[in-house]
C-alpha cells in the first residue's frame, strides 16, 4: 500500500509535466487543426536552451520562463514560415505530417550539430526532499507541480473569462463561422501557436530539471506519453489533456513500481494504441471540435 | 580484398536493400496513398525474423544473447519467412488506417507504432535480446573466402532487385496500378465502383511489407547484426525523402531518388572534413539535409523530379492510321511524360 | 446514340442484364425502401421514407435544400447506414451490405460534387470502373499481360466509344485534374455507365452543366432507360425532371410529402408550400 501511494506521488509529479506538454500540444491542434510532430523536438530545444541559460548563471525558474517565451516565438515562426504557406498551397494531410516530422528531425539534428550527441545534465536542482500525504517529492517537483497548476488555472481563466478566450474557443469549434463573425482567426492562430510553444518550452525545461540527464532524443521519447495524454483526453481539448496527463503519469509510475521500470513507457504506449483503435476521439471527446478528427 | 573494394561492396548491398524497401514503401505511399511512417518496422521485422530463424538456439555461442524461437533454417527459407512476417506486420500497421480517421491522425498513429516497437523490443531482453540486439547472424556465403563471398552476396542482392522490380511492376504498372491509384485519389469513389478498399489497401500493405521484410533480411544477413539502434523512426524518413525527391508513383524516379538520397547523400557527408571536434556531426548533417530536401520538394515540386507517368491510349479509329510498330504493344503507345 | 451496341461487341451479343431485369421482373420493384430513418443527434434528416421503384423507369426526387434527399440516396447506396428501416434491391435485403457489395450487384451512385481520380487520365477513369477485370485477379497478376490483354483492349474500345458519344474523345488522355467542372461530371457519369449498372442513383447531375450538355445528358438518360436501365435522380432543375422522369417524389423535412407526375405535382398546394417555406 505504501508503495502504491508513493508511486502515485511520483505519477502526479511526472503527470504534471506531461499535462503541461499535452495541453500545449492539444491547444494548438484544436485551434489550427494541424498535428504538430515538431513539438517533441521543440521540447528538446527548450531543454538545451535551458542548459545554455543555466550556464550563464541565471536562476532556474527564470530560465523556465525564458525558455517558454523563446519556444513560443519559435512555434509561431514554424507556423507562419512553414506550415501555413504549405497548407495554402494545398498540401495533403499526409504531406503535412511528413513536413512536421521532417522539421522535427531538422531541429533535432541541428541541436546535435551545435551541442553534440552526448548527454547533458542540469546538475542537482531538486532541493530538499519533502514528505506529505505519504508522498516523497523533491522541492523542484513540488514547484513544478505548483507552476503547472498555476498555468492550468491561468489557461482556464483565459479561455472562459476573457474575450480572447471566447474567440479562441469559437475558432476551435468552427473556424469558418468564427471568421465570418468577425474574429481575426489568423491572429487567434498566432496566439494559439505562441501559447502552445510556451507550454512546450516550459514542459521541456521542467522535464530536464526532473530527469538526471538527457540527450537530443528527449523530445521524441516524451512525445509518446504526451500524445497518449492528449489522445486520452480527446485531441483538441485542453481540459481532457490535463486529466490525460495525470492518468498517463500515474499509470506509468504505478506499473513501473509494480512491474518493471523498463516498461514505464510501454504501458503509456499500450494505452495510447488501445485508445486510438477503440475510441480515437478520446475519453472526453464528444463535442464537435473533436469530431473533426473523424473523416 | 582492399578497403575500397569492400566499401564498394557495402554500398552496393545498401543500394540493393534500400531499393527493395523504397519500392515497397512507394507502393504503399506513392501508389496507394498511405504514408506509412512505421515502414522501418516491417524492415526490422524481416531482419529479426531472418536472424532468429538462422541463428540456432540461443543457448549456442555461449548463450550470451537471449531470443525467442532459435531455429537454424536454410537461407532461402528464412528469407521467405522474413517476407511473410514483413507482410503480416505491414497488414497489422495497415489495419490502423482502416478506421475512418484523418490522414494526419493515421500518420501520427503509425509514427507512434514505430516509436513503440523500438521501445518494446528494447525493453524486453528475453524477446530479441533487448537494447543490445542480435549479433553473429549467419551470412549464407560465410564458407567462401571473403572476396568471393562478398561479391556473391552483391550478385544475390542484385538478383533479388531484378526479380523484385518485375514483381513490383505487376502492382505499380498496368491495371492494378490504375486501381490502386484510383483508391489513392478517392477511396469513397472507388468503393462506389464496387472495389473493396479494405482488400486493396491490405494487399498493398502486404506486398509493401514483404518487400520491406526481404530488404531487412538481406541487410541483417550481410551486416551480421541487428539492434533497436538500426531502426529508429527517422530511417523511414530517408526512404520517404527518396520517394518524394525521385517522384512519387514513378518506379524509375523512386529508384533514382534512392540512389541519390540513400547512397550518394548519406555517404557523401561521411567525406566532409571534420570541422568540429565532436562526433556525430556528419551524421547530423546528413539528417538535416534530408529533412530540408523533403520539405523543399513538398513545397516547390511535390510531384518530384520525375512525375508520375500514365499510359497514352489511341482511339480505335486512329489505330489503322497509326505508325507501324504499335501492333506489338496494342493500343497503348509509349507513355507520355 | 447507342450504348448497347458497344456493350454487345464486348459481351458477344448477349442482351444486357439490365434489359433482362426489365423484361422478366416487371411488376416487382427493383428498389424497395421501407420506413427509412436517419437520425443525427436530435435531428431526423430522413424521417420514415418509403417508396418503390419499378425497373426501367426514371424516378425523380425533388424538394427544398435540407429535405433529406441526398441523405436518403446516401443510405440507399450504402455510403451511410440508416438508423432504422429496410432497403431491398432486386428482391434482396441490402440494408446492411457495404457500399462496394451493392455496387457489384449493380446499385451504383454518383456524388453530389463530381468525384474523379485526379491522377489518372480521363479514359483511365472509365477503364478502372469495369467490374471483375481479369487483370485484377490473382491469376491476372501472376500470368501477366497475355492473360488479360484481349479483355483490356475491348474495355478501352468501349471507353473510347463512350467518350466520343459524350463529345470528349480528344480529352481521353488528359489528366482528370485538368478537366473543367462539366467535363468532370461527364467523366463521373461515363464511369458509372462503364459498370453497366442496373440501378443508377444520381445526385444533381445537371448542376453546373451548360444547357447544351444538360439536354445531351437528358437524351442519354432517356436512351439508357429505353435499354432497360433504372434511374433515381435528385435534381433541382424542374424542367429536366419534367422531361425525363415518369414519376416524381417530393421530399420536405425528411418525409415524402407528395408523389406523382411532375405536371400534376406543380399544381399541388403542399408542394408549392414546401418550396416557398423550405
Amino acid at each position: 500500500m505504501h508503495l502504491l501511494i508513493e508511486a502515485i506521488g511520483f505519477g502526479v509529479a511526472s503527470g504534471a509535466v506531461l499535462a503541461l506538454g499535452a495541453v500545449g500540444f492539444t491547444l494548438q491542434f484544436g485551434i489550427s487543426n494541424v498535428l504538430n510532430i515538431t513539438y517533441g523536438s521543440l521540447m528538446t530545444l527548450a531543454a538545451f536552451l535551458g542548459a545554455f541559460l543555466l550556464g550563464l548563471g541565471l536562476n532556474v525558474w527564470l530560465v523556465m520562463a525564458l525558455g517558454g517565451l523563446l519556444i513560443g516565438v519559435a512555434s509561431v515562426a514554424l507556423n507562419r514560415g512553414l506550415l501555413s504557406p504549405l497548407i495554402r498551397r494545398g498540401l495533403q494531410p499526409f504531406g503535412l505530417i511528413i513536413v512536421t516530422v521532417s522539421a522535427g528531425i531538422v531541429v533535432q539534428y541541428m541541436i546535435v550539430a551545435v551541442a553534440g550527441p552526448s548527454t547533458v545534465a542540469y546538475g542537482n536542482l531538486s532541493g530538499a526532499t519533502l514528505h506529505f500525504l505519504g508522498w516523497t517529492l523533491t522541492t523542484a517537483q513540488v514547484v513544478i507541480l505548483v507552476v503547472a497548476l498555476v498555468l492550468m488555472v491561468g489557461l482556464h481563466i483565459l479561455l472562459t473569462r476573457t474575450q480572447l478566450g471566447r474567440a479562441m474557443r469559437a475558432t476551435s469549434s468552427n473556424r469558418t463561422l468564427a471568421r465570418s463573425c468577425g474574429i481575426a482567426t489568423t491572429r487567434i492562430g498566432d496566439i494559439a501557436w505562441f501559447l502552445s510553444g510556451t507550454f512546450c518550452g516550459m514542459a521541456g525545461i521542467a522535464l530536464a530539471i526532473t530527469v538526471e540527464s538527457f540527450d537530443f532524443t528527449l523530445g521524441s521519447v516524451v512525445l509518446i506519453p504526451i500524445i497518449a495524454a492528449a489522445v486520452l483526453g480527446g485531441v483538441g481539448q485542453p481540459y481532457g489533456a490535463m486529466v490525460g496527463g495525470l492518468v498517463v503519469g500515474i499509470v506509468s509510475q504505478v506499473s513501473a513500481a509494480y512491474w518493471s521500470p523498463s516498461y514505464e513507457n510501454v504501458v503509456a504506449l499500450a494505452m495510447l494504441i488501445v485508445m486510438l483503435l477503440v475510441r480515437p476521439r478520446g475519453l472526453f471527446g464528444a463535442n464537435s471540435s473533436s469530431r473533426k478528427l473523424l473523416a | 580484398m582492399t578497403g575500397i573494394e569492400f566499401y564498394v561492396v557495402v554500398l552496393l548491398v545498401y543500394l540493393g536493400t534500400d531499393l527493395l524497401a523504397a519500392w515497397g514503401l512507394n507502393l504503399e505511399y506513392g501508389i496507394s496513398g498511405v504514408a506509412n511512417l512505421a515502414y522501418i518496422v516491417v524492415i526490422a521485422a524481416g531482419a529479426y525474423t531472418y536472424a532468429i530463424l538462422s541463428l540456432g538456439p540461443d543457448s549456442g555461442n555461449g548463450g550470451f544473447q537471449l531470443y525467442v524461437v532459435g531455429w537454424q533454417l536454410p537461407f532461402a527459407v528464412a528469407v521467405i519467412a522474413a517476407a511473410a512476417v514483413g507482410a503480416l506486420v505491414g497488414v497489422i500497421i495497415g489495419v490502423t488506417g482502416l478506421k475512418r480517421i484523418r490522414q494526419d491522425y493515421q500518420g501520427m498513429v503509425m509514427l507512434v507504432i514505430s516509436l513503440m516497437a523500438v521501445t518494446v523490443v528494447g525493453a524486453d531482453t528475453g524477446f530479441l535480446n533487448g537494447q543490445a540486439g542480435l549479433s553473429l547472424i549467419p551470412n549464407p556465403f560465410s564458407s567462401l573466402s571473403p572476396a568471393v563471398g562478398d561479391w556473391a552476396y552483391v550478385a544475390m542482392v542484385a538478383l533479388a532487385c531484378v526479380i523484385g522490380f518485375f514483381v513490383m511492376r505487376r502492382f505499380t504498372g498496368g491495371p492494378m496500378g490504375r486501381a490502386l491509384r484510383a483508391m489513392r485519389d478517392d477511396e469513397h469513389a472507388v468503393a462506389a465502383m464496387g472495389f473493396s478498399v479494405i482488400r486493396l489497401r491490405l494487399m498493398s500493405q502486404a506486398v509493401g511489407g514483404a518487400f520491406g521484410g526481404v530488404s531487412g533480411a538481406l541487410l541483417a544477413a550481410f551486416i551480421g547484426g541487428w539492434s533497436p539502434g538500426a531502426w529508429a523512426y527517422v530511417e523511414t524518413l530517408a526512404l520517404l525523402t527518396a520517394i518524394i525527391v525521385g517522384g512519387m508513383g514513378n518506379d524509375m524516379g523512386v529508384s533514382l531518388g534512392t540512389f541519390v538520397i540513400a547512397v550518394l547523400l548519406l555517404q557523401a557527408v561521411q567525406f566532409l572534413p571534420q570541422i568540429s571536434s565532436h562526433t556525430g556531426l556528419t551524421e547530423a548533417l546528413g539528417w538535416i539535409i534530408l529533412g530540408v530536401l523533403t520539405i523543399t520538394f513538398l513545397w516547390v515540386r511535390p510531384q518530384g523530379i520525375f512525375k508520375e507517368r500514365r499510359p497514352f491510349y489511341r482511339s480505335p479509329g486512329e489505330t489503322e492510321r497509326s505508325a507501324p510498330g504499335d501492333s506489338a504493344t496494342g493500343r497503348v503507345a509509349a507513355p507520355r511524360a | 446514340m447507342s450504348f448497347h451496341a458497344s456493350h454487345d461487341e464486348v459481351s458477344g451479343g448477349v442482351t444486357s442484364s439490365a434489359t433482362q431485369v426489365a423484361a422478366t421482373n416487371f411488376g416487382s420493384p427493383i428498389l424497395k425502401v421501407t420506413d427509412l430513418v436517419k437520425q443525427y443527434g436530435g435531428v431526423r434528416a430522413v424521417d420514415g421514407v418509403s417508396f418503390e421503384v419499378q425497373p426501367g423507369t426514371i424516378v425523380g426526387i425533388i424538394g427544398p435544400n435540407g429535405a433529406g434527399k441526398s441523405t436518403a440516396l446516401t443510405m440507399i447506396s450504402g455510403f451511410a447506414s440508416p438508423t432504422s428501416g429496410r432497403i431491398e434491391f432486386g428482391g434482396q435485403d441490402v440494408t446492411h451490405q457495404p457500399m462496394h457489395m451493392r455496387a457489384r450487384q449493380g446499385l451504383v451512385r454518383t456524388f453530389q460534387i463530381a468525384r474523379v481520380f485526379d491522377g489518372l487520365t480521363a479514359i483511365e477513369n472509365l477503364i478502372v470502373a469495369v467490374p471483375n477485370q481479369r487483370s485484377l485477379t490473382p491469376m491476372g497478376l501472376l500470368a501477366g499481360r497475355r492473360y488479360w490483354k484481349q479483355e483490356e483492349d475491348a474495355i478501352v474500345d468501349r471507353a473510347y466509344h463512350l467518350m466520343e458519344t459524350f463529345g470528349m474523345g480528344e480529352k481521353a488522355n488528359e489528366r482528370a485534374r485538368n478537366l473543367s467542372g462539366g467535363q468532370r461530371r461527364a467523366v463521373e457519369i461515363m464511369r458509372t455507365l462503364m459498370m453497366r449498372p442496373k440501378l443508377l442513383l444520381v445526385d444533381e447531375p445537371m448542376a453546373g452543366l451548360n444547357p447544351r450538355l444538360t439536354h445531351q445528358l437528358e437524351d442519354i438518360f432517356l436512351e439508357l432507360r429505353a435499354q432497360g436501365l433504372t434511374v433515381v435522380l435528385i435534381e433541382h432543375e424542374l424542367g429536366t425532371v419534367e422531361r425525363i422522369c415518369s414519376e416524381v417524389l417530393v421530399m420536405a423535412w425528411g418525409k415524402i410529402i407528395a408523389q406523382g407526375g411532375m405536371a400534376e405535382l406543380r399544381t399541388r398546394r403542399e408542394v408549392q408550400d414546401a418550396y416557398v417555406i423550405g
